[in-house]
């Protein structure tokens, strides 16, 4: 059933806590094919996060497997460090390293890992601040910028790893609204570059501009999913009207 | 690892010398509790170096000098003493240490011939108390001090069998306790209590005799003499005459008078 | 005694403030603080490392690994200092044999090491809870973003948590330091002159035998107060920073 079309595949995934007493996710499955924009919509607490960080387990799901690239990475002997490398994550709260300068926050990976050297890293982390606009601030602290220039770089800093699909879990949801548009600008150009993206978001306009497909949650299930026209104009599940309603 | 075995290891050997006696090694190591004046206590020197001086001390120095060896003194809590000289940590032990009552010491060490023989045992009590205490009996349901794993210790448990005993490891903090009414009276050495009631106005003692005279001090080695110093111990002690004794003891009790004045 | 003796006329020698030993024993003092600085400092700077590791093994997911460490913080800081000491010292060390020999030309190790070791391996289970308290106060965040990028967790830990955990740690770790100044007292049970020892010393030679406690409580105070406040400050300092 798994076409070589789709980079990532979930199914049945289930996530339960304290021993089933709250499930977060109840047999979801999904696929995301190359190329492919992907809009995780719903209410909070739906468990649009916790399906987007089962994608490179930092959340583990209960049962149901998720593959990547064709592999089971829910499988215990596969070494997730080496998938993750090639799915780039993007946090609400940022989570830029504080303790480090802008340039070595983008470094630090593919020169720990030794995928490049310092010099080679450097003159990459150089180029993504340049496209970004944020060359200057290449030796400061994350504590000297603003919000939008945090989300910007790390955005940038997930790319340093060249990575084959990139996950955004709310990237504007932690902004002052002014500064949501640049951060969106930069995922936009991402998009247009043809990067496989999932993004949990609440920008519904952001959602029917750029996803190729949306997908509406609630109480931890997938409720309905379509291109963004269909499912923003004509909504067929009652529970994604009614979100719609509210937010629209 | 296995450096730090070897390293453990060459420090064991470092450590595996015989006494001065046996080998050609030159150090005698001589154990002693130097809280006791006139017997064994610190001082400054005239050069403001701490030393540890007195009758006990001058004893040691005597010994290995007789053996022709260096004297090193290592200063122990009293209760640890034959403990230490057990693990061969110190070669002899002296300090103001007699045969105990119930024989413990006797198990746990050999001892020389006497070196000294104190007056019996005195007790201190606080002044105007004297008139309470006319015979041991009058100390029932008292708390009465001495120090620890002493004969002291044994004679407040044993002859004032009414008494509560208050045992402690220091002489300063029993004569603390007298005078801050914490125990009712200590027993002490005769010349350790003569020296507490002469410097302390608080204290007195009490004219009560605990026997004929104190059993003698002697000079203690490792269970079956390991190091073989006993005869040159006994040997140096029956060579000192009373007139090299009682200057020992006038130049312990000169030390102490002099560790007092300001 | 009266109480009005113990404080005022009658300075004789078993008062509270008969300090007439002062200019001729002074030295006792100086050595004590020399000592019992000593012994806090290296203290807890030899208990950094088990400590990190006992913190490390604490956060483990191995259940055993886990247990192993909690038994040691378990044992360690429910058995009094004294005994752990001398437990320590007639154990462990009758075994390793450290040779006569003095450092500086005054610190004899033979009892210094074992003293100091005692002390770093109590201290070590206390420093232990504070690295914890300092990882688990670093944002899970920090390790889920370096996790994401490929970073092994010990990659992570290493490169992104701990470097933050110690600015969380120092203030905690400085306190640590005036604990073990006034903990190293129980030294002097084994002879080692650190401040304690020397009053007692004191006492006991002069026969003055509470002046010399009254001096020593004096000298811990003066040392440990100051410190603290101190600490205090910069902990402000740094929170005041970390706003920004």
């Amino acid at each position: 059933m798994a076409t070589s079309n789709n980079l990532i595949q979930v199914e049945h995934v289930t996530k339960e806590y304290n021993d089933g007493a709250v499930k977060a996710l109840n047999d979801c499955s999904l696929a995301i094919r190359k190329g492919e924009v992907v809009a995780i919509i719903g209410p909070s607490g739906s468990g649009k996060s916790t399906l987007l960080r089962c994608l490179n387990l930092l959340e583990v799901p209960t049962s149901g497997r998720i593959e990547f690239g064709g592999v089971d990475i829910t499988d215990k002997t596969v070494d997730i460090d080496l998938h993750r490398r090639k799915m780039g994550m993007v946090f609400q709260h940022f989570n830029l390293f504080p303790h480090m300068t802008v340039k070595k926050n983008i470094t630090l990976a593919p020169v720990q890992l030794k995928l490049k050297t310092q010099a080679e890293a450097d003159a990459q982390a150089m180029q993504l601040l340049e496209r970004i606009g944020l060359a200057d601030k290449a030796e400061e602290y994350p504590a000297m910028l603003s919000g939008g220039q945090k989300q910007r770089i790390a955005i940038v800093r997930a790319l340093a790893m060249e990575p084959e699909v990139m996950l955004f879990d709310e990237p504007t949801s932690a902004l002052d609204p002014e500064m949501v548009g640049e951060v969106l600008d930069l995922m936009r150009d991402l998009a247009r570059d043809g990067m496989t993206m999932a993004v949990v978001t609440h920008e519904m306009g952001f959602a029917r501009e750029v996803a190729s497909r949306v997908i509406f949650m609630d109480g931890g299930a997938i409720l309905e999913e379509n291109e963004p026209e269909a499912l923003f104009d004509r909504p067929q599940n009652p529970r994604t009207q009614l979100f719609l309603s509210k937010v629209l | 690892m296995k450096k730090l075995l070897a390293f453990a290891l060459a420090l064991t050997m470092v450590l595996a010398m015989g006494a001065c006696g046996q080998s050609n090694d030159k150090v005698l190591v001589f154990g002693t509790s130097a809280d006791y004046p006139p017997f064994e206590f610190h001082i400054l020197d005239e050069n403001g170096k701490d030393q540890i001086v007195g009758i006990d001390v001058a004893i040691a120095r005597k010994i290995a000098e007789d053996m022709g060896c260096e004297l090193q003194i290592k200063d122990i809590a009293f209760e640890s003493l034959l403990t230490d000289m057990g693990r061969g940590d110190v070669d002899f032990v002296i300090a103001a240490m007699e045969i105990d009552a119930e024989g413990e010491r006797i198990n746990a060490a050999d001892y020389s011939d006497p070196y000294y023989t104190d007056e019996a045992p005195l007790i201190l009590v606080r002044k105007g108390d004297e008139g309470l205490y006319t015979s041991l009996e009058d100390f029932d349901g008292k708390l009465v001090g001495a120090q620890t794993a002493t004969t002291k210790a044994d004679i407040v448990t044993g002859e004032m069998t009414g008494a509560k005993p208050h045992l402690l490891t220091a002489v300063p903090a029993l004569v603390n306790d007298l005078v801050y009414e914490k125990c009712d009276a200590v027993v002490l050495d005769a010349a350790v209590a003569q020296k507490y009631a002469s410097i302390n106005d608080d204290v007195v003692i009490l004219p009560l005799s605990l026997g004929e005279a104190a059993e003698p001090y002697r000079a203690w080695v490792a269970k079956g003499d390991p190091k073989g110093l006993l005869e040159a111990i006994n040997k140096t002690i029956a060579s000192l005459t009373e007139e090299d004794l009682a200057a020992i003891i006038e130049e312990a009790n000169t030390l102490s008078e002099q560790a007092v004045e300001n | 005694m009266a109480i009005f003796d113990i404080f005022f006329g009658n300075v004789d020698n078993t008062s509270f403030l008969n300090f007439s030993f002062l200019p001729k024993y002074a030295y006792y003092f100086f050595q004590g603080v020399e000592y019992t600085l000593m012994l806090a400092v290296v203290a807890v700077l030899l208990a950094v490392i088990p400590a990190l590791l006992l913190a490390l093994m604490r956060l483990s997911k191995n259940r055993f690994i886990r247990g192993l460490s909690g038994a040691y913080i378990a044992v360690f800081r429910s058995t009094p200092l004294l005994v752990q000491l001398f437990l320590i010292y007639y154990g462990p060390f009758y075994v390793i044999k450290i040779p006569d020999f003095f450092l500086f030309g005054f610190i004899n190790l033979k009892i210094f090491i074992p003293g100091v070791v005692a002390l770093a391996l109590n201290s070590s289970a206390y420093v232990a809870e504070i690295f914890r308290a300092g990882i688990l106060a670093v944002d899970a965040g920090q390790t889920e973003a370096a996790r994401s990028l490929g970073l092994s967790s010990w990659q992570a830990m290493k490169l992104v948590v701990l470097p933050q955990a110690v600015k969380n740690v120092l203030p905690a770790l400085a306190n640590e330091i005036v604990t073990m100044v006034k903990e190293s007292s129980v030294c002097s049970m084994l002879g080692i002159y650190e401040l304690m020892w020397g009053a007692k010393t004191v006492a006991t030679t002069t026969y003055i035998s509470l002046g010399p406690y009254v001096v020593a409580a004096l000298i811990y105070f003066c040392i440990n107060f100051p410190a603290s406040k101190a600490i205090e400050a910069i902990e402000r300092r740094m929170r005041r920073g970390d706003k920004q």
